[in-house]
């Protein structure tokens, strides 16, 4: 048996045309999006905390308290206790800055009303807050 | 149009699959409303702890106890090549118990790293 092939002439031909299009594309795409995507640590602004230590110095810190009293959270500086941001943020600016704060949080409390405690000590002016978990 | 179609049809494929897979890489939370501080004081974490409202610790898109926690985080103050060069970010919904917060700063604060951070998000 013969198998006799056919030539018609037409060469094979392979069309790279659109595949260097899908691959300039693709190329352009990931360019503009590799610098524009930002880590996880990165899309949020956050609250600088120290971690709690024996004080060393003769600077005794501040403490604001956090914690749930009857259901709600409130702040707490030496004896007064207070439930607005207001009003703690005002207690704290007549407070000397130099000494650093503690800001001691209890369990119960919600991790939102901490930071309002943490933020409202920034905006104090308070540089050393340092977070200090209640026992 | 053929080859304008198929590559029409990837790319609709590729967007569809990437948007995805970002939406899962990230924990959904809501975090506390505050300003924050400065952008130029941001710094990379090396190593954000995710804690959601009903107080499941999230690392890299995987649920953590507290026993692998303190592995994450002696893996990454090895990383980082020191605890003092690392800053852990910490990510914790507004409305889960700081209890949890308070049990993950010992942990970090008992491997000696200096500054911890609590990540905020600004009102819309």
């Amino acid at each position: 048996m013969r198998f006799k092939r056919k030539d018609d002439g037409r060469k094979p031909e392979l069309n790279l045309a659109s595949m260097i299009d899908a691959t300039f594309l693709l190329l352009s795409f990931f360019i503009f999006t590799t610098g524009q995507g930002q880590s996880e640590s990165k899309l949020s602004p956050n609250l600088r905390v120290q971690r709690g230590t024996d004080a060393r110095d003769d600077l005794e810190p501040q403490v604001l308290e956090v914690l749930r009293v009857e259901g709600r959270d409130v702040f707490r500086i030496g004896s007064s206790d207070f439930a607005a941001r207001e009003d703690v943020l005002a207690a704290l600016r007549a407070l000397p800055v130099e000494k650093g704060l503690f800001v001691r949080v209890s369990g119960g409390v919600e991790v939102g009303t901490a930071a309002t405690a943490i933020q409202c000590a920034r905006d104090a002016g308070f540089e050393a807050v340092t977070y200090v978990p209640a026992r | 149009m053929t080859p304008m179609i198929d590559i029409v049809f990837q790319l609709l494929i590729f967007f569809l699959v990437t948007a995805q897979m970002a939406e899962q890489s990230r924990a959904k939370m809501n975090l506390p409303v505050e300003k924050g501080e400065d952008a130029a004081e941001r710094e990379q974490a090396g190593l954000t702890i995710n804690v959601l409202a009903d107080g499941r610790i999230v690392v890299d898109g995987r649920e953590v106890s507290l026993e692998e926690l303190d592995g994450l985080v002696d893996a990454a103050v090895a990383a980082a090549g020191g605890a003092d060069r690392l800053k852990p970010l910490i990510r914790a919904d507004r409305a889960s118990d700081a209890a949890r917060l308070n049990e993950i700063f010992g942990r970090l604060s008992a491997r000696g790293l200096a500054a911890i951070r609590l990540a905020t998000e600004r009102s819309r």
